[in-house]
């Protein structure tokens, strides 16, 4: 009878399980791979529609920093940033199906911090995919040049090593974390420090609110999540699965 | 006793069990989701460790995320709160398979317990009285017709895994039950990955009463007395009191010895509740059994003083539950109302944002558990559960008084809860009189209840 979780937003079955197909076919395939594109060739805005659903990227016009928050008390470890709800709204994400949009299709934190290193010279930083214990690559040394997706270390979980790709073209950094540490989901791990010539901004029209800090050395943890940290869009919408 | 453990779980649930670490000298680590960054319970908590994205499938969902975090920030426990795996016998068997300790019943109660169609009939054997339904699951359309014509109609469509009225329904002729049989089919495979559906007869006017139980591991257990959970939306609890107005003292008294009789032959081990409906006569009849801390269980606290959370760790952590049941007394007459982000106005839609002012009540006899502060940002993933505000009086009226100044007092700005609701609850002649049955809301409508609060 009356339970004590809480229900999901009553949808028809066959709905969500085909939202759930979908969410895990754009978080899994989908967005890293639009992610990689659009640092890649520097484009201002990609758009894919694939069945009822439509997946929309767009850079940052400009950035300015974006509030980074340090939290109030005893967490362990340094953290990406967060970027303040509603500038977010940079990845536009929308299901056109008439049901709420993708509320959890937030891409792994390691492609997250990306597509912020498209504008400029600039860090990016590689953020820990899992809770677990971070195993650095044995080859690989600061100042080693490596290419956006190379997997650059690996977290332990459970036995199982999870990748911690490059967010970005680079060159490796500063390893923030020791061999054999833990961390914990989302924490940045890597700096990646990036050769600097600016790409043309495309699709400036777009006055994306705030991006996140672009040029010059954030001080406390430079890896801001990208547009592909979809966030809910329109952050008041219903959640698209409410599981709880 | 362990030294660490985990709270795998959010919100007021997740305040609740930090609080019976901090008095029993554990150290507490919470495990949250990106969305439940500023949450009170990580805040508070000894340690905060992030598990994964909002999604509660990559976060309080995944057992791999949460035994790794314990793991690493060197836990000895997990606490699963309630929802989410606290009632997965596969993840309690992974913890174990780690070193650590599941704090609720072993896998292996869990797995004897998980089917309601084989609780009930587990239950019956121990000498309890159930509901009259189908044999066995529902094989097909025609199984199902015969079994209802059988059992009599009205009868309820019920899934055997889950809970919270998904693929749940009442139907009153054959033809309804043919059409109703494919959606509950679809709706349990959809919310519980399995479409297990049996027959139940249903009982009109029927009310909720369950009796909480304390079992340790060596087979000594009592019962703490039994809540009403009559009031109720569309199968959801919204205010739960006890002692239950349904039945007269000596009832209550045979109901919660006869449950816990039961429950103990039946094996069962740590807390538990076991769901009866209670129909006009006075008759009960065993539905089902929680096996994990309910959401309601301060209301139980409220009358015996003795600290569930608490309880159910030291159980987990071997030790014997010292004290009998002639240690119980149950004293007076508590409610607990559920705060939650709703909008009564609206089809109690969902609420999320930014609480601008909160300020909860207080005085004797009055409780409030809540994750919300000032500037708390209540995220649109999870349910809608704010907090609890429980009341306590030496009688029921005394409650009922107490009830209406503590919703007075009761401040959340910046997001519409149900509050207005319950206020008018407290001027409902049926509940005044203790004779809310399960179908009243659904019955008389929200807006004609919310009307007549208002006169």
């Amino acid at each position: 009878m009356a339970d004590d979780s809480g229900s999901p937003v009553a949808r028809r079955p066959q709905d969500r399980l085909d939202d759930h197909a979908a969410i895990d076919r754009l978080t899994d395939e989908l967005l890293p791979a639009l992610v990689a594109k659009l640092g890649a060739n520097g484009l201002g805005e990609l758009e894919v529609r694939e069945g009822t659903w439509r997946v929309r990227l767009r850079m940052p016009a400009d950035g300015h920093a974006a509030g980074v928050r340090r939290s109030p008390s005893g967490r362990q470890g340094a953290r990406a940033a967060d970027v303040p709800r509603g500038e977010h709204s940079r990845t536009d994400a929308a299901g056109t199906a008439g049901t709420a949009g993708i509320g959890h299709a937030s891409a792994a934190p390691g492609q997250a911090s990306e597509a912020t290193t498209a504008a400029g010279p600039s860090r990016v930083v590689a953020t820990s995919p899992a809770v677990g214990y971070f195993r650095p690559r044995a080859d690989l040394r600061a100042g080693t040049k490596v290419r956006v997706g190379d997997r650059i270390g690996s977290v332990d979980v459970l036995g199982i090593g999870q990748d911690l790709v490059a967010p970005g073209d680079g060159l490796i950094g500063s390893t923030l974390v020791e061999a054999g540490e833990p961390v914990e989901y989302g924490q940045a791990v890597i700096v990646l420090e990036q050769l600097g010539k600016r790409r043309p901004h495309a699709a400036s029209a777009t006055a994306a609110p705030s991006g996140p800090e672009e040029s010059g050395p954030a001080e406390s943890s430079p890896a801001d999540r990208g547009p592909a940290a979809a966030a809910p869009a329109g952050t008041d919408g219903p959640p698209a699965t409410g599981v709880a | 006793m362990f030294d660490r453990v985990l709270i795998a779980n959010r919100g007021e649930i997740a305040v609740r069990i930090l609080r019976a670490c901090r008095t029993m000298g554990i150290g507490a680590v919470v495990a949250y989701s990106e969305a439940d960054r500023d949450s009170l319970a990580a805040q508070l908590a000894d340690e905060a460790i992030c598990i994964g994205p909002a999604d509660a499938k990559r976060s309080y969902l995944s057992p791999s995320a949460i035994i790794s975090a314990a793991i690493v920030t060197g836990c000895e426990a997990i606490h699963p709160g309630y929802g989410f795996l606290s009632e997965d016998s596969g993840f309690a068997e992974a913890v174990a398979a780690h070193g650590l300790t599941f704090i609720g019943p072993s896998a292996e109660v869990l797995e004897r317990f998980a089917s309601k169609e084989a609780s009930r009939s587990l239950m019956a054997r121990h000498g309890l009285p159930t509901i009259p339904g189908s044999e066995g699951m529902l094989r097909d359309e025609e199984h199902a017709l015969s079994e209802a014509a059988r059992v009599g109609y009205p009868v309820l469509i019920k899934p055997s895994a889950g809970g919270g009225g998904k693929g749940m329904r009442m139907v009153r002729t054959p033809r309804e039950l043919e059409a109703s049989l494919r959606v509950c089919r679809s709706e349990a495979r959809a919310a519980f990955g399995d479409d297990s559906l049996y027959l139940e007869k249903w009982l009109e006017d029927n009310r909720h009463v369950e009796v909480q139980v304390v079992v340790d591991r060596y087979g000594r257990g009592v019962h703490l007395g039994e809540r009403d959970c009559s009031v109720q939306r569309r199968h959801q609890k919204i205010v739960e009191e006890a002692p239950t107005p349904a039945l007269p003292p000596a009832s209550r008294v045979e109901l919660c010895d006869r449950a816990i009789a039961a429950v103990v032959a039946a094996g069962y081990e740590n807390i538990g509740t076991l769901e009866f409906l209670v129909d006009r006569d006075g008759s009960f009849y065993f539905i089902e059994i929680n096996c994990r801390i309910q959401v309601e269980h301060p209301v139980t606290e409220m009358l015996t003083g003795i600290d569930l959370v608490a309880t159910q760790i030291r159980i987990a952590a071997g030790e014997p539950l010292g004290f009998g049941q002639e240690d119980v007394e149950v004293r007076g007459h508590a409610f607990e109302f559920r705060i939650n982000a709703e909008d009564p106005a609206h089809e109690f839609r969902p609420q999320a944002g930014l609480v601008e002012r909160f300020y909860a009540p207080g005085g004797p006899g009055v409780r409030m558990d809540s994750h919300l502060y000032a500037g708390y940002d209540v995220p649109t993933f999870y349910d809608s559960l704010l907090g609890k505000l429980v009341v306590w009086g030496h009688d029921r009226p005394a409650a009922i008084a107490r009830s209406k100044a503590a919703l007075d007092e009761l401040v959340v700005d910046g997001i519409i809860t149900n509050r207005s609701f319950h206020r008018a609850l407290l001027e409902n002649a049926a509940f005044v009189d203790g004779q809310v049955t399960t179908n009243l809301i659904d019955r008389v409508g929200t807006a004609a209840f919310l009307a007549a609060g208002r006169r």
